[in-house]
């Protein structure tokens, strides 16, 4: 394996740099990083830029964010409650045993509003990873024309398109409250865990993005596989049923869902309660997992990305 | 090859780079073929060695031409020179910052405004907002674009594209500049204006790296020239000498035409 050195003996922009192969394939971590962290104005300039030009920085491009997973929430919402009520001869629907222990009775009396907000705060959560995940695989393919004229780390690539994906998760919360309150959901000190499990999901989507960014340089159809893949992920992850409806049986198995600690943990404690030591830890297992993986991948790769693009 | 040890000196020292294509036959590659073509055992990979042990130095200050017929391998060398290629083989040391306009363009996204890709191409190549918002007035007056900054490039004429493209490599104050095949930007007029500011550019103590198919060029502008063929370093010399060389070799009846060629 052949690869670029961008070693620079001075932090000073590099007065003396040194081109070579080295056959580990990778770059070395040192000057790597620090030039990423250098450059890292970059990937928030491109963010801002691109939501510039879908107009997502306008109020209108904003509410039509929110709108999608919003509509796509009151679809499942009608699935899953309404039809399943009507079904049950227009008796009320009762949470499964594992989770009316963990609802008041305020909940309780309220669960469709319950379900309603657990759907919407998972699909958020959802649509956060997926997006990363999406724009990423695609990231560096739009760079074409920077990456043929311009020596940089190319992490900043899919690095930008993971910042865009949170800066446009970020309104979602805010149709988020109104629906907590609503549902009667409890605010406490467990609900700060809602912080980590965010990070493990947009860590987690990151080296997913890396891992699709270097795999749809190679093959050029893998972008158009990704949204099946995704659609079924979604259905296998808590977020159209909660982790208490899982009968016991399938419980081994969802370890080795990601999304699964990471949504289940995120779920967890917007319902006000500390997720379980498994779900915190699984998750950024799976997170530091993803972002080895994919960040070696890519970095062993970029250095062909502009011969291949 | 020279062989002046005095390393100070010394700007672009090139030695002994090798760089090999390894090419799939497929142009889009795709998982499914890929898979198909698995399924029958068949191996679509081929080799193209575009450089084979190229060596030379260019010093500070010096403007080193590069000639050779299309495929002898000069865009490879001028952007694994840029650090955007990696040599397979060989080393390349750089004393200096480098700025490149190269022949595809400047990494320009035609959705983007004008203004927008060179804030987003000076970022990437190292510079900070501060440094970038300094030279911005002068890269716009340059490039003599006014509104058109603000519209998005595709909107662009390919004499506005190269002119923005020369305007934005000549003002990131490089001590070293390499330019492949880019200096026909824009009318007689701003080519007069681009040929006194690459004047300027050398005289600031600049080196510049320059391939083109105008010999005429060529012979004006450098003080030495080097020759490509096949991958391969033929001839390096006088710009006068390689000229000739190259001609010869070409064994065109008339050189009128390759001199006229910009
Ligand atoms: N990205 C690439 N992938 C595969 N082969 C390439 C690539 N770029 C150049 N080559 C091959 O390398 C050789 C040298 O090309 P190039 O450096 O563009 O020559 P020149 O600029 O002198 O015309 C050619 O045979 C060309 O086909
Ligand atoms: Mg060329």
């Amino acid at each position: 394996m052949n690869s670029k050195t961008i070693s620079t003996e001075d932090d000073y922009l590099g007065e003396h740099h040194v081109y070579e192969p080295h056959h580990v394939g990778l770059p070395p971590f040192g000057p790597y990083f620090r030039e990423l962290r250098r450059r890292r104005g970059f990937a928030f300039e491109l963010a801002r830029t691109q939501m510039h030009a879908a107009n997502t920085d306008t109020a209108l491009g904003q509410i039509w964010l929110v709108l999608n997973p919003m509509l796509l929430a009151a679809v499942y919402y009608v699935l899953t409650v309404v039809l399943v009520r009507s079904g049950n001869n227009g008796q009320k629907v009762v949470p499964p045993a594992d989770l009316i222990a963990k609802l008041s009775p305020g909940q309780i009396a309220n669960y469709g509003w319950e379900s309603f907000a657990h759907l919407t705060s998972s699909l958020f959560l959802f649509f956060l990873v997926s997006t990363i995940i999406l724009t990423g695989a695609n990231s560096v393919i739009q760079g074409g024309a920077l990456i043929m004229n311009t020596p940089f780390p190319k992490m900043l690539l899919p690095l930008s398109s993971t910042y865009l994906a949170f800066r446009r998760y970020l309104p979602t919360l805010l149709v988020y409250i109104p629906i907590h309150f609503l549902a009667r959901r409890p605010i406490s000190i467990n609900t700060l865990w809602a912080v980590p499990m965010v990070a493990e999901a947009v860590v987690f989507g990151f080296g997913l993005a890396m891992l699709f960014g270097t795999l749809q340089v190679y093959f050029r159809d893998v972008a158009s596989f990704l949204p099946y893949f995704i659609r079924i992920w979604l259905y296998l992850s808590p977020v159209i049923y909660y982790v208490e409806n899982l009968p016991k049986a399938m419980k081994p198995f969802m370890i080795l869902n990601p999304l699964f600690p990471i949504a289940g943990g995120y779920g967890e404690a917007l319902g006000g309660h500390a997720p379980s030591m498994q779900m915190v830890l699984g998750g950024a297992a799976w997170a530091i997992a993803s972002c080895l993986i994919g960040g070696l991948l890519f970095m062993s790769r970029e250095r062909e990305f502009a011969v291949r693009l | 090859m020279s062989s002046l040890s005095a390393s100070d000196d010394v700007a672009i020292r090139i030695q002994n780079v090798h760089v090999t294509f390894r090419v799939n036959v497929q142009r889009n590659p795709t998982l499914k073929s890929t898979l198909v073509r698995m399924g029958r055992r068949q191996q679509n990979v081929r080799e193209i060695k575009a450089l084979q042990g190229v060596s030379f130095d260019v010093h500070k200050g010096q403007v080193m031409g590069v000639v050779g017929a299309n495929g002898a391998g000069k865009s490879t060398l001028m952007r694994t020179v840029a650090g955007i290629l990696a040599p397979n083989e060989g080393r390349i040391d750089i004393y200096g910052r480098v700025s490149t306009l190269l022949a595809l363009g400047v990494g320009f996204n035609s959705a983007l405004s004008g203004k927008e890709n060179v804030v987003l191409g000076g970022l990437a190549a190292g510079l900070t907002r501060k440094e970038i918002a300094a030279k911005y007035e002068e890269i716009t007056e340059f490039a003599e674009l006014g509104d058109f900054m603000e519209l998005p490039m595709k909107t662009y004429s390919s004499g506005m594209f190269s002119r923005l493209a020369f305007a934005v490599a000549v003002h990131m104050d490089p001590d070293i500049l390499i330019i492949d095949e880019a200096l026909s930007a824009g009318d007689a007029h701003f080519k007069k204006k681009a040929a006194v500011k690459m004047k300027q550019v050398v005289d600031d103590a600049g080196t510049m790296l320059v391939v083109s198919h105008a010999l005429g060029v060529i012979k004006e502008m450098c003080d030495e020239a080097v020759w490509l063929h096949h991958g391969r370093l033929i001839r390096q010399g006088k710009p006068d000498e390689i000229i000739e060389a190259y001609t010869n070799f070409l064994n065109v009846g008339d050189d009128a035409l390759v001199l006229e060629d910009f």
